[in-house]
């Protein structure tokens, strides 16, 4: 008997001819046999092929029944309405903290203010709380690109660095003092989630939070801005409104405790002692009385006998540089003369005094970061003086690097504002640490893979050691790296 | 713009009143539009009126400052005549 197979390709035969024959769908009984006899035979399709018939085949011309289309055939255009104005803007900017169709993970511990600070908990996945998720979505911590719409519900993985990240924040607090920091890391590495959980760590610890969702925003002119009278800032009306709305929505329990100390004569609204201070934020939506008004409320938070401030910010470096706004003599602003970034600045490079204990954070990003030489000069020198404060042994053979002599470009109010930061670098997450957020993953339904050492340590080594952003892309995308 | 610190992506309908009444007594000081146009008009007039070449060329559409006429006349044949409009 023939085989089945070709004898010069070696090629193995397919299923569909080694499988019984009842599994076969059977369409027509001939032409399967037909296949099983000659796997290269033609004759199953001739045969399938209708026949032509003589008279409307060949007998008539060629050209009869057809049309002569000159010029190019028009599609007919579905006309679709267009989307409104701002709509597709919306949807890219969406923050989705939910889905349906992921599994919910029960039995996780929640994320508290205690567990945060307990060296125990490093590795532990947890829920966050339906109230905190409110306040960080107010506040506008959340980010599109993070991948929280895959999951059912918000959780968040505690490293060892957000661990000691937030015991580096309950203690400068505990002691009255101010933390100064700026996270840096490689991309994907999980700055601004640690940046997430510092300001979940505040909201816990009934902490005044503030926090500048991008830095970007303020400085590459994209919002309005006006000169402040009697001074060389300039403002951000509109965006310090939503500031003040996004501070009062999050803060408002512990802003209403407080009453308003001093007076305040020479604010456009009425502000009178012994009024609550979060009514100082909600009184005016006028976006032209917004910058007075938040300077009254700053001055305010900083009196004795207030609760520590969180003061944070992500993607520094936008606000490192010249920002593209342009004053009325046409010359690029600086972004340090921008009150928003000025107030940030200010308490970032330790001019601000917080008496009642404060965080001021600076969150780098990679994603979108301009090149400024001067910014990583500075954070560079930083953390140099930083080795060398905290191995004062060994601080002979620390180096702090020297500026490029043959460098002009260097931007000293730069140097001035990330003067004496504490830098914290955020690398890849541990082994452990991986391995249960894989758990998490595949728990969720979303990784349909065994969790064992070996895909573990896979996507751990592929990510380039951990690398959180990297798993992410392996492990819940279709990428394959 | 930035006399008035008005943002390259700003709107009209999100500048502030006190801005947009800066912004028209500055363009109320400058010759515009119909005013500009009719400044133009007077000074072919005026060339017309005193029967210069210049003005006479302006009359028949044709290019004013001693250029060929063979070809590459379009743009004067375009623009040149006393009721000028552009």
């Amino acid at each position: 008997m023939a085989s089945t197979n070709c004898w010069r390709c070696l090629a193995r035969p397919t299923q569909r001819l080694l499988g019984p024959a009842s599994i076969i769908p059977s369409v027509t009984p001939a032409s399967i046999t037909a296949s099983i006899t000659a796997a290269f035979s033609t004759s199953a399709l001739l045969a399938a092929a209708p026949a032509k018939s003589s008279e409307t085949g060949m007998s008539r011309h060629i050209r009869i029944g057809k049309k002569l289309v000159l010029g190019k055939k028009k599609k007919p255009t579905e006309k679709k309405k267009s989307p409104a104005a701002g709509e597709r803007k919306a949807f890219r900017k969406r923050i989705t903290l939910s889905n349906d169709n992921a599994i919910e993970v029960r039995g996780l511990p929640e994320f508290t203010a205690e567990r945060v600070v307990d060296l125990e908990s490093a590795g532990l996945v947890t829920k966050i709380p339906v109230e905190l998720v409110d306040q960080l979505r107010a506040c506008e911590a959340f980010k599109a690109s993070q991948n929280w719409k895959l999951f059912r519900s918000p959780h968040m993985l505690i490293r060892e660095e957000t661990v000691e990240l937030a015991k580096q924040m309950t203690e400068a607090v505990d002691k009255k003092e101010t933390l100064r920091m700026v996270i840096t890391g490689d991309r994907g590495s999980g700055k601004s989630i640690l940046g997430l959980q510092a300001l979940a760590t505040g909201f816990m610890n009934k902490w005044i939070v503030i926090n500048i969702p991008e830095g970007l925003e303020l400085t590459t002119a994209i919002t309005d801005y006006s000169q402040v009278p009697n001074s060389d800032l300039f403002a951000h009306p509109t965006y310090t409104i939503k500031l003040m709305q996004a501070i009062y929505a999050t803060n408002l329990p512990i802003l209403s405790q407080h009453r308003v100390q001093k007076d305040h004569l020479h604010l456009p609204i009425a502000v009178s002692r012994g009024m609550p201070l979060s009514s100082m934020l909600n009184q005016s939506k006028e976006p032209e009385f917004a910058w007075p008004i938040l300077q009254a409320f700053w001055q305010e938070l900083l009196l004795p006998g207030r609760p520590p401030v969180l003061f944070s910010l992500d993607g520094l470096a936008h606000v490192m540089r010249v920002s593209e706004y342009r004053s009325p003599s046409f010359e690029l602003i600086h972004s340090h003369d921008l009150g928003l970034v000025r107030l940030f600045t200010d308490a970032l490079g330790g001019k601000t005094a917080f008496p009642n204990g404060g965080v001021v954070l600076g969150v780098t990003s990679k994603g979108n970061a301009p090149l400024l030489p001067s910014m990583d000069l500075a954070l560079v020198q930083a953390a140099a003086e930083q080795a060398k404060r905290e191995a004062p042994e060994a601080a002979a053979d620390i180096e702090v690097p020297e500026r490029d002599p043959f460098y002009r470009r260097y931007d000293d109010r730069v140097f001035d504002a990330l003067k004496g930061v504490r830098v914290f670098h955020v690398q890849g997450l541990s082994r452990p640490e991986a391995r249960a957020l894989m758990e998490y993953w595949a728990a969720s339904g979303i990784v349909r893979l065994r969790i064992d050492e070996k895909t573990v340590t896979e996507k751990w080594t592929i990510a380039g050691a951990g690398i959180i952003g990297e798993m992410e892309r392996s492990a819940l995308y279709d990428i394959r790296l | 713009m930035a006399k008035h610190t008005i943002h390259p992506l700003a709107r009209i309908e999100n500048v502030s009143p006190k801005t947009l009444t800066a912004l028209t007594a500055e363009l109320s000081n400058m010759t515009l539009d119909n005013d500009a146009r009719r400044l133009v008009q007077e000074n072919i007039q005026r060339l017309r009126d005193m029967g210069t070449y210049r003005g006479r060329r302006h009359a028949m559409g044709l290019p004013v400052r001693g250029q060929r006429t063979r070809c590459q006349i379009e743009n004067a044949k375009k623009l040149n005549k006393l009721e000028r409009w552009g």
